[in-house]
């Protein structure tokens, strides 16, 4: 009696036709009703699985939201009921009003973003992407070519940066500081080249070629060159001025990478500011994949599995362990230094 | 100069690097809201208003640009409206 209860439920709905299709159709409703049903509680379960993805602080949260120490709610049951519905973010590694623009259908549905991405959205490939002027925003791709840049992009970071869509080598760029960054780019040291379809700008003294992001048939090679003095001027203006100020990560890949050539490259920078080094390699070590090696407050060595500007191929989670390892150890340094 | 004319500037600078006359911009508008915008396009913006506005806008600056409002009150400022 209760299956033909079922089934006329199912033949009224859906005008009589009960198969297979609209049996999947109704139990998708079903399985989307639960969905917003239970995220819309901060039931216990929902609660140990916000703690135990890390992506809550609420200390943080607290010097963000000052009012919700005022409230009767606890830090997590403020964000949850009151302050992500305010564009607030529930730590600097998720930014929630980010998440549920970019993903249309959560902010349509009326989703709690962080719970939706722990509960669906990590599992179905969705990005999370840090509070405003966090995590992978502090960070800078020194090469060896385009790969960190696209990683950057994959979580919503898109800062300008000299080399974020360059390839470089580390002799080059070692060479680079020790001539002197701010006669890097001028009409006397860079050259225009064809490849692919596209204009490219070769800086051969230092072996650096960047990408124009202009198609050889879209402009003349005399206008081309103009330009790119102009944009790479400004962009390695800009890279003196993050040196100085020193509150980047500089980020550096290569599939083989000596201490001492990290030690050099470091110093470089260091010249500048107090600034730190993440070079990140290649490991077949299973037990070193997502893992840091700390040298000094200057360097650190993030180790994954294998490199692909391609972001299908490339290995995001890996980077994204290692990023936020980098941040949390140089953020703690700087806490320490400041004490 | 007034926030409107800045964004009527504004607003010509993105529709002459976009190649889009069709563009129209509202201060609430982020880097996602506008067909075409992206990192490469923002250099070329950030030269423009440069050179539009008489100014050298800082590193730290060009970071913090998230929408449109942001570009104006930074051109308001650091150009002392007299542009």
């Amino acid at each position: 009696m209760l299956l033909s209860g079922f089934k006329q439920t199912i033949e009224v709905g859906f005008g009589g036709a009960f198969d297979f299709v609209n049996v999947r159709s109704f139990a998708k409703l079903i399985k989307a009703m639960y969905l917003g049903s239970a995220t819309r509680r901060l039931s216990a379960r929902n609660r140990r699985l916000i703690e135990k993805s890390g992506l809550f602080d609420a200390n943080w949260y607290l010097k963000q939201v000052p009012e919700a120490a005022a409230s009767e709610l606890d830090p997590l049951e403020h964000y949850f009921y009151v302050g992500w519905k305010e564009g607030r973010s529930p730590s600097p590694y998720f930014d929630a009003a980010w998440y549920r623009t970019f993903y249309n259908d959560v902010g349509a549905a009326g989703w709690e973003p962080l719970l939706h991405f722990i509960r669906r959205g990590k599992a179905r490939g969705r990005r999370q992407r840090g509070a405003a002027g966090s995590i992978f925003d502090a960070f800078e791709s020194l090469g060896d070519d385009c790969e960190f840049g696209n990683v950057q992009r994959q979580f919503g970071s898109n800062k300008l940066g000299l080399f974020r869509f360059a390839a470089t080598n580390i002799d080059g760029l070692i060479a680079a500081f020790d001539h002197g960054v701010d006669r890097l780019i001028c009409d006397d040291t860079i050259e225009i080249v064809r490849e692919h379809g596209e204009y490219r700008t070769r800086v051969a003294p230092y072996g650096m070629l960047f990408h124009t992001h202009v198609a050889t048939a879209a402009a003349t090679l005399g206008d081309i060159k103009a330009h790119e003095v102009r944009r790479l001027g400004l962009l390695a203006r800009k890279f003196i001025e993050d040196l100085e100020e020193g509150h980047k990560i500089f980020v550096y890949k290569s599939e083989q990478i000596s201490v001492a050539k990290m030690r050099e490259l470091a110093s470089r920078l260091r010249r500048f500011g107090p600034n730190h080094l993440l070079c990140v390699t290649l490991t077949r070590d299973a037990r070193k994949l997502g893992k840091l090696d700390v040298f000094s407050d200057a360097f650190a060595l993030g180790y994954i599995d294998r490199f692909d500007w391609d972001m299908s191929l490339c290995s995001v989670d890996l980077w994204e362990s290692i990023c936020l390892q980098a941040h949390a150890l140089w953020q703690r340094f700087e806490e320490a230094a400041v004490a | 100069m007034t926030q409107a004319e800045i964004l009527a500037i504004l607003t010509d600078l993105f529709r002459e690097i976009l190649d889009n006359p069709l563009i129209e911009l509202k201060p609430t508008d982020t880097d996602s809201d506008i067909p075409g915008f992206d990192s490469a396009k923002k250099v070329h913006l950030v030269l423009s208003v440069e050179d539009r506005f008489g100014i050298q806008l800082r590193s730290r600056e060009i970071d913090g640009l998230r929408s449109v409002a942001d570009w104006m009150h930074l051109i308001r400022v650091r150009s002392g409206a007299a542009a």
